[in-house]
């Protein structure tokens, strides 16, 4: 962090000379200012994604201001940010291995067990391992994982799916995720890095928080893992903001990168205020053997757009794609999953389960693609949708897109609302409604609420989901 | 006439069919009636119209329970106040474990049975106690109570958690609905004897079924006999034996309506 940090600021607005502005402030080296020019070019070329654009014709873009943002403000220097109660107390937890807090856009605080920080664990915001570990940070940063110069959707051709719903000819000319990911790519700020050595296990969880309240503020946090051959680890990721009247603009990216053999547990967490539009571009690339349990939980923001995409590029991985995620009020979700068998002989197995009330609105869409050559995959994926109100709506579209021909592949899509004869078996024991539709509600989530490894954290989302619930 | 149900000429119908045609039946507290009746004759109608399902609708008639008309109370009012069915196809809750669903529910019991001193929520080790005691009544491993509710549950484990329930709620009034059907025989027993352990003079039960067998276990002083929505002939134990015998178109040709 540069030593001024705190008394310069940004201009509003998204513009070559904020980009500039920003490098300086962070004094930082050629190669990071050229990478910002560089996404920033491409920012300026590609166009917001059309109303008919096929990935974005379920989210509109027209009541995005981006305007008014402001791309960078550093947590103050030398004082202790304001966090929530419920994010000190899970800082605080003692069963986790080392807690990283970010508030607005640059790291706040650190903390590392002595165990993994002597067997060569890095675990630090991004600006950081900028400095400290550039030849660490400089192969992958943006290079292979979340890029913003392939457009990875594009290509898709997904087929006609069972229930005939496609409408057919893939996702055309599709922006995908690029636009937005270039400008991540112009002004990320902050984030985490974490760095796992070859062979290192580390047992216990990690976790980061990222808080940000200043007023305008735009969040550009950037997630980067490697977790080298053999390593195994696992970090848990928390994200909210504070309530505010003006509509703020977060676009994060995160990128997994796990070679032969390497095991990752990745938990991603939003609890984000009802004023924040979210994008995120969430991208892991799986070597050989390697095995990842990756997790994205929804509760959250005005509008959250996902693309979350998991290359399986080595024989042998193995991915579990978990996700909840519940919506109420006007909130609006759109996902994208990609499961994308690059190789054979690897296994992805997805499961998303929304709950919907109010006037809230999801959409999971979710697409494997097995390529000629990935012989013997193994592809799973189901996605079900409680609807706790009539006003409540989701859309869930499987996309199947399998040009190998020994692959092994099923798909599932529920949408309703309770099963009213589950209501009426928890009533006849004298549960009424509310408490029995709560009830199936948390039962609902909880297999996925049971992956996650911290109970601190685990304690904080079923409250979360309770009050959602509304008791 | 307080530790009654009464039903009194019951109609119901389900999506606009008349499946009750007129159900007159007294059952009181320490007695076991039995009903029986072919397939399709209406017995799980009456059982889930007395538990308050809301596909049930009543046309005509009363059902009175302590004195008091129970057709406006929602399933969980009656269940609160006493009246407890085990269901013929229990539900499986995936996410709701076995312990979390039956707490649950004997708080909402005691919270509304008030003034009788119980009526605040159990603690986690006295309900632990009260839930293992009476899973060993009915042969149930500890590892059920973490278990999710009939969540890939055998046929024979879903009924013996059904009594489970019965048992841990303590109710004052049982409806048992073919709780025998898809039993083997050693669960048949296990479950017959829960039931024993639990009838006693506090306790109405009425237990429906389409087969003698569990009659052989659970010895209820009156029988009846449900053909086409109505209580054809009723009796004592020696009717369950005619009906082995003769079969339930005997009933048909010569049954008779016995208040």
């Amino acid at each position: 962090m540069a030593n001024n940090a705190a008394t310069l600021e940004l201009e509003t607005g998204f513009s070559k000379n904020a980009i500039d502005a920003l490098s300086q402030l962070k004094n930082e080296p050629d190669w990071v200012h050229a990478r910002r020019l560089e996404a920033w070019h491409l920012y300026e070329e590609t166009p917001l994604p059309a109303p008919n654009d096929e990935l974005w014709r379920r989210t509109s873009l027209a009541d995005l201001k981006l305007d008014a943002a402001i791309a960078f403000v550093p947590a103050m220097n030398g004082t202790t940010p304001s966090l929530p109660e419920k994010f000190q107390q899970i800082a605080n937890d003692a069963n986790a291995g080392g807690v990283l807090v970010q508030y607005n856009s640059t790291g706040a605080y650190a903390r590392l067990a002595d165990q993994p920080s002597k067997r060569g664990v890095i675990f630090c915001d991004l600006d950081a391992a900028i400095r400290e570990h550039p030849d660490l940070v400089k192969p992958y940063f943006m290079t292979q994982a979340v890029t913003y110069s392939e457009n990875r959707y594009a290509s898709a051709k997904p087929s006609t799916t069972k229930s005939g719903k496609h409408e057919g000819g893939g996702y055309g000319n599709t922006i995908g995720d690029m636009k937005f990911a270039a400008l991540h790519g112009a002004f990320f700020s902050g984030g985490t890095f974490l760095y796992v050595p070859r062979g290192v296990v580390i047992d216990l969880p990690l976790q980061s928080l990222t808080y940000f309240d200043a007023p305008n503020l735009a969040m550009f946090t950037h997630t980067l893992i490697v977790v080298e051959e053999g390593a195994a680890v696992t970090l848990i990721e928390n994200y909210a903001s504070k309530e505010n009247q003006a509509q703020r603009f977060s676009n994060g990216a995160v990128e997994l990168i796990l070679k032969p053999g390497a095991s990752l547990r990745y938990f991603h967490l939003q609890d984000l205020a009802r004023n924040v539009w979210h994008f995120t571009s969430q991208t892991a690339l799986m070597d050989k053997d390697a095995s990842l349990t990756w997790l994205t939980g929804t509760l959250g923001s005005a509008v959250t757009k996902a693309f979350l995409d998991c290359k399986l590029q080595g024989a042998g991985a193995n991915a579990a794609l978990l996700g909840f995620f519940f919506g109420d009020g006007k909130q609006h979700f759109d996902q994208h999953t990609f499961q994308n068998h690059i190789a054979g002989h690897a296994t992805s197995d997805l499961l998303y389960k929304g709950a919907l009330k109010d006037n809230a609105y999801s959409v999971f869409r979710g697409l494997i693609r097995v390529n000629p050559d990935a012989q013997r995959s193994d592809a799973y994926q189901a996605n079900r949708n409680i609807l706790l109100s009539q006003h409540a709506h989701a859309d869930s579209i499987p996309e199947l897109e399998i040009e190998a021909n020994d692959v092994r592949c099923t798909h599932g899509a529920t949408v309703g609302p309770i099963d009213p004869e589950q209501m009426f078996y928890l009533m006849a024991r004298g549960i009424p409604k509310v408490a029995a539709e709560r009830l199936i509600v948390e039962g609902f989530f909880d297999p996925l609420m049971q992956k996650i490894p911290l109970e601190s954290i685990r304690e904080e989302l079923t409250q979360a989901i309770q009050t959602k619930i509304g008791m | 006439m307080s530790d009654e149900l009464v039903i009194r000429n019951l109609h119901v119908q389900v999506e606009g069919k008349e499946i009750l045609n007129g159900i007159d039946l007294t059952i009181r507290k320490g007695e076991i009636h039995a009903i029986m009746g072919p397939n399709g004759s209406g017995k799980s109608t009456l059982a889930n119209t007395l538990a308050g399902h809301p596909k049930y609708q009543i046309t005509k008639g009363d059902i009175l329970y302590k004195g008091e008309s129970i057709l406006e109370w929602g399933a969980d009012v009656r269940a609160q106040k006493g009246i407890f069915l085990a269901f013929q196809y229990p539900m499986a809750i995936p996410g709701v474990t076995v312990a979390n669903f039956l707490r649950t529910a004997l708080n909402a019991r005691r919270k509304a049975t008030g003034s009788n001193g119980s009526s605040k929520a159990i603690s986690i080790p006295e309900f632990r106690k009260l839930m293992l005691q009476k899973m060993q009544l009915l042969k149930l491993d500890q590892s059920f109570a973490t278990r999710y509710l009939n969540d890939g549950f055998s046929g024979g484990e879903k009924k013996r958690v059904e009594i489970l329930q019965m048992a841990v709620l303590n109710p004052e009034f049982a409806v048992l609905d073919e709780t025998d059907s898809g039993l083997d025989i050693d669960a048949l027993r296990i479950v017959s004897e829960g039931v024993n352990a639990l009838a006693g003079p506090n306790l109405g039960v009425l237990l429906i079924t389409h087969y003698q067998r569990i009659l052989n276990y659970i010895k209820p002083q009156f029988i009846h006999v449900m053909v086409g929505g109505r209580l054809a002939l009723s009796g004592g134990p020696e009717l369950a034996l005619q009906l082995e015998e003769k079969g339930y178109d005997w009933v048909k040709e010569n049954g008779h309506v016995v208040k």
